[in-house]
């Protein structure tokens, strides 16, 4: 009687034993080892299919963040049109306009501050 | 490389450092942007500002391609590949797009950086060298940088087609005798 009925709640209740509700999403931190991720990894005779490669769509953590990212890109674009599209160096010359002198266009050379130490300065014998 | 423990965990400790470091940095940047924003001193907001722009030539953009660049080695050098994992790709997508927003920002730190080099020194109007851009743009980047690092330790499950694909393609070759 007592069988039967533990029996019964386990069919009721499957989830609620740990043993049978850990995923493979459930591997642990240590565990830096590549996982079989494909979904025809319990079933061998869909990827046994000859010439069949079996493909799932993105799981639900993916389409999440995309959907994140896509919601904060236009958000960004909206921002931005709002602000009339004056976006970089020249949003910042305001009354202190006159410092800005034209900056290097391609923005990977560094300008020439007072103080900083220029490389020909180091170089020159 | 897989097949050289020492050097794959050199790869794997630089990209660690590089990544740790550019996350460590970005943290320093966004105080000193809220300093430049918030101090009432006009010595210190000009010395946020030029501090700022120190720190982008001189740790971000060599820490942000670091991580780039030894992103691609630890992926392409290891069995997780490059485009095989979700979490992988996405990663990537957050570094390049991180690393080239970062690039096209350094012109305005070099804008910022230049007119509060050319304040007078005892000018009490800073004009408009206060910005909160900045700060926007360190707490974007914080945010990427602690999502690309979440994804690094929990490494959540899930392939690409093209690694589906290539899973199959392996599997059959090596059922085939």
């Amino acid at each position: 009687m007592v069988l039967t009925l533990t029996l019964c709640l386990v069919k009721l209740v499957p989830h609620e034993n740990p043993a049978t509700t850990r995923t493979g999403d459930e591997v642990p931190m240590t565990d830096l080892r590549p996982r079989s991720d494909s979904p025809a990894s319990g079933s061998d005779d869909r990827a046994a299919e000859p010439g069949a490669a079996p493909t799932t769509g993105a799981p639900r953590w993916v389409r999440a963040f995309g959907i994140i990212a896509v919601v904060l890109v236009v958000l960004i674009v909206v921002l931005l049109l709002v602000g009339g599209g004056n976006h970089g160096p020249g949003r910042h010359t305001g009354s202190a306009g006159a410092a800005g002198q034209a900056l290097p266009a391609s923005g990977m050379d560094a300008p020439d501050l007072p103080g900083r130490v220029q490389r020909a300065d180091v170089l020159a014998p | 490389m897989s097949g050289r423990p020492r050097l794959r965990k050199f790869a794997l400790t630089a990209h660690v450092v590089s990544s740790v470091g550019w996350l460590g940095a970005v943290v320093v940047f966004l105080a000193l942007s809220v300093v430049g924003l918030t101090s009432q001193d006009p010595a210190v907001v000009r010395a946020a500002y030029l501090a700022m722009e120190s720190i982008g030539w001189l740790v971000l953009v060599p820490l942000s391609v670091a991580c780039l660049l030894t992103g691609l080695v630890q992926s392409l050098g290891t069995k997780w590949g490059l485009l095989v994992h979700y979490w992988v790709l996405m990663k990537l997508g957050i570094t390049v797009v991180a690393t080239i927003v970062l690039l096209l920002y350094m012109q305005t730190l070099n804008h910022l950086a230049a007119v509060a080099a050319e304040l007078p020194p005892a000018s009490a109007d800073l004009g408009g060298l206060r910005s909160s851009s900045p700060l926007l743009h360190a707490g974007g980047a914080l945010m990427l940088l602690l999502v690309a690092a979440t994804l690094s330790v929990y490494k959540p499950s899930g392939m690409t087609r093209y690694g589906q694909r290539k899973q199959h393609v392996r599997r059959a070759r090596s059922s085939t005798p």
